[in-house]
């Protein structure tokens, strides 16, 4: 599987949410739910064996699936 | 004021045979309760110290047992089954959405307390012979008993609804819930708040930005003082009242609102209260033109904390070891989320 097929199939379950594509916005309303932002940020660590960088966490980053790939593959979590 | 130390116990997980009751179920025993126990549930029932079960039996007597003694309801989610207890117990933290330090087990058996010992070491252990001092015990005991505590309980069972009203709804994250009819009070902290304010302050750690703990006397001269906005925030829901659930303390400096404190309880967490809370005072910080500021001490439980600033368009400005100071580098009003309604009373009719 992709990286982004990992992350996808991660909020797929997490969330019950079958319409998740690589570009839906994760944040839609531009509100940050603080459990949900950890959640993804304590999967992509787990998952892809990476320690974000406090630059790293901002938003922008993670407001699709297609960008929290970019910033795996970044961070050198790709292989 | 000073850094939390005393550990607190906020559930209390009850063996059955011997323990909670007289014999062993079993073997015809269970008709009567051990002396002291429903004295001790009930207070601790009132002190806002939840109870649960962990014991190894046939679920359908023991629960039908624990009706007939007319103690059911103390109890939250209960563990009756031929499993181990360490695995009971977290099942039990999972459910509630609370760390296994805030557990304790009162068990007759050795062999059981010294199980869940090896398993679960952050769980503290109690043999039956502890009930008689239990209540006395600093780590079963408040300062205050408030409104709030009394009715923990019952927030937690609205709490266990929401969670399987959650797994049965198909739809996700915002969707789900959009159908819970959030209503978030924002007022100012009046002396009467006081008292559930210093106990949210105590009880908090996983979603405490500054790890600042605050006496009564500390809290009631902030409240009244005029270089600070103290904030409390309420929550209520189709399932029910959740009480006071957030706190946000703003100081007025030069040029700047400092998030003195932002505390958010870890059972509304999933609410988006803290993100929301966050985007309250940037937009009032903004409506001010002021700054803000956030005073940040980094521990092994406030992680989420730290990423709800970052995602929220903090930037970090001063680092020194734990200690961080964030300041807010993003542009316009951010959102607060639409599935919360939103009645601000702290600054009624100039809506921030």
């Amino acid at each position: 599987m992709t990286v982004q097929e990992r992350i996808l199939q991660f909020l797929r379950g997490k969330n019950r949410d079958k319409a998740i594509e690589a570009d839906t916005e994760l944040f839609q309303s531009g509100a940050v739910n603080s459990l949900f932002a950890l959640e993804i940020v304590m999967f992509v660590e787990d998952e892809f064996h990476i320690k974000l960088k406090k630059n790293d966490l901002k938003i922008e980053n993670f407001s699709t699936v297609e960008r929290i790939a970019a910033l795996v593959e970044r961070a050198g979590g790709a292989k | 004021m000073e850094e939390r130390s005393q550990k607190r116990i906020k559930c209390l997980v009850w063996d059955l045979d011997n323990t909670l009751w007289e014999g062993t179920l079993s073997e015809g025993g269970g008709g009567t309760l051990r002396p002291g126990v429903r004295e001790t549930l009930a207070e601790l029932d009132r002190r806002g110290i939840l109870l649960s079960i962990a014991s190894k039996n046939e679920p359908g007597p023991a629960l039908r047992a624990r009706e007939a003694l007319g103690v059911a309801d103390f109890f939250l989610c209960p563990q009756i089954s031929w499993d181990g207890k360490a695995a009971g117990i977290r099942r039990i933290a999972d459910l509630l959405n609370l760390k296994l330090e805030a557990f304790a087990l009162i068990d007759d058996s050795a062999f059981e307390r010294d199980a869940v010992r090896f398993a679960l070491p952050a769980v503290s252990v109690y043999p039956e012979t502890a009930l008689d001092g239990l209540l006395a015990l600093p780590e079963f005991t408040v300062r205050f008993i408030t409104e709030d505590s009394a009715n923990r309980r019952r927030m937690y069972q609205a709490d266990l609804q929401r969670r399987k009203a959650k797994e049965e709804y198909a739809g996700g994250g915002e969707a789900f819930l959009k159908t819970l009819g959030i209503e978030v009070t924002l007022r100012r902290v009046g002396e009467e708040d006081l008292r559930r304010v210093e106990e949210l302050t105590i009880r908090t750690h996983q979603l405490n930005s500054t790890g600042y703990t605050y006496s009564y006397e500390e809290l009631l001269a902030l409240s009244r003082s005029p270089d600070y906005i103290f904030l409390v925030c309420g929550l209520r829901d189709r399932y029910g009242d959740s009480g006071k659930v957030g706190l946000l303390l703003l100081k007025r400096e030069a040029g700047f609102l400092s998030i003195e404190l932002l505390i958010v309880s870890c059972r509304v967490m999933a609410c988006g209260v803290g993100g929301a809370l966050v985007a309250y005072a940037v937009r009032l910080a903004r409506r001010l033109g002021l700054g803000l500021r956030a005073p940040f001490l980094r521990t092994e439980h406030n992680r989420v904390m730290y990423i709800t600033y970052r995602f929220s368009g903090f930037e970090e400005i001063e680092e020194d070891g734990d200690r961080l100071l964030l300041e807010y580098h993003g542009e316009g009003d951010p959102a607060l989320p639409d599935y919360l309604c939103w009645h601000d009373e702290a600054f009624a009719g100039d809506g921030a």
